[in-house]
């Protein structure tokens, strides 16, 4: 009993493997198709048949790489590492550059003026901050968009003003101490 | 239809939650029925706005009715296409044939775990059958096709990989069990 019933299993497999791929004449797929309709049992072999299919075309597509689980496969491949040293030199370049020039602009006297001092604060921090925004991308699983935004490195427009501001001040304040 | 009438309908939620349940089956089902994952698509998008309005009519199986109308929709479609196509070639439009050869891309997105499985039980095939399994689910070549190219009986082809299905499917059956 217990036989018949697995070779009648195996039979509905057979069956319905060669309707999903393909391999019935165009009378013998209506039929089945017609089975179908009658019977559940049909059916579920159907889908079993098919998920087997993809299974087995899924493992020989991947057989030598580990397989990405679905969220995985979904994000493109970036080198974030590579980009977050790139964003660190970039940074502690642009901070060079802006201490020297806050050098030159506010310590024509050898002591760093309040202004000075100011300025070196923001100067830290930015440089800090990039310092920190770089750390996490080389922490890995860093986002696109973050290692675009990493790639695209500029002085911000409010830096700039600032250190301008600052500087015709300090000019103003030689003018009027002279 | 009246208030009434749609306060014992199939909430969306229930259909949502039906979806969740057996949505993977379903699209695996539409996709062996049609051969073409965008059409299984369209046709699971008729058959849940079925399950919506009809479905708290339904007093068999839900999961039974649910496949009968995706097979019923799916050859509506497939019969469709087929009259629209025999009314363009009357009308001399070049037509470019479907395709006959299954599209059994992934319709369902595989876990690492099933793959892993599958991947295991295909290694325990012999190598015959692993060969007949490549060749017949990933190669995409018929039955006939292999026969010739490794020179055997049809018979021969058809036995190995009835044989190789079998333990495949084992295999998963064992997995789901677990």
């Amino acid at each position: 009993m217990m036989n018949s019933n697995t070779d009648a299993s195996n039979d509905l497999n057979w069956l319905a493997f060669r309707y999903v791929a393909g391999e019935m004449a165009a009378d013998e797929s209506a039929a089945f198709e017609q089975r179908m309709l009658n019977d559940l049992d049909t059916c579920e072999a159907v889908i079993r048949s098919a998920q087997l299919c993809e299974s087995v075309d899924a493992a020989f597509d991947q057989p030598a790489a580990p397989v990405m689980a679905p969220a995985k496969l979904a994000q493109p491949h970036v080198e974030t590492r590579p980009a977050g040293r790139r964003f660190s030199v970039a940074a502690s370049a642009v901070a060079g550059a802006l201490a020297l020039t806050l050098f030159a602009v506010t310590s024509r006297d050898g002591v760093p003026s309040h202004e000075a001092r100011e300025t070196s604060e923001i100067v830290r921090l930015w440089s800090d901050s990039a310092d920190a925004s770089a750390s996490v991308a080389d922490d890995a699983d860093a986002t696109v968009a973050e290692t675009a935004q990493a790639a695209d490195i500029h002085v911000p427009d409010w830096m700039i003003a600032a250190l301008e501001a600052k500087q015709r001040d300090a000019e103003e304040d030689d003018i009027i101490e002279n | 239809m009246s208030s009434s009438q749609d306060a014992e309908r199939i909430s969306p939620e229930a259909v949502a939650e039906l979806y969740a349940e057996f949505g993977d089956d379903l699209r695996a089902y539409l996709t062996a029925v049609l051969k073409d994952r965008e059409q299984a698509l369209e046709v699971l998008q008729v058959v849940l706005r079925k399950t919506l309005e009809q479905g708290h009519l339904v007093t068999e199986n839900l999961r039974g009715w649910v496949m009968r109308v995706a097979l019923q929709e799916a050859m509506l479609l497939r019969r469709n296409q087929t009259r629209e196509r025999q009314v363009l070639e009357k009308a001399a439009w070049k037509q470019s044939k479907p395709s006959d050869v299954p599209d059994l891309a992934l319709s369902v997105p595989m876990t690492v775990e099933t793959v892993k499985i599958v991947r295991q039980a295909i290694s325990d095939l012999t190598p015959d059958q692993q060969q007949v399994v490549r060749l017949r689910i990933y190669e995409d070549k018929t039955f006939a096709v292999i026969a010739q190219e490794l020179k055997l009986p049809l018979g021969t082809v058809l036995s190995r990989m009835r044989a190789a299905l079998q333990k495949l499917e084992v295999a998963l059956k064992d997995y789901a069990k677990d």
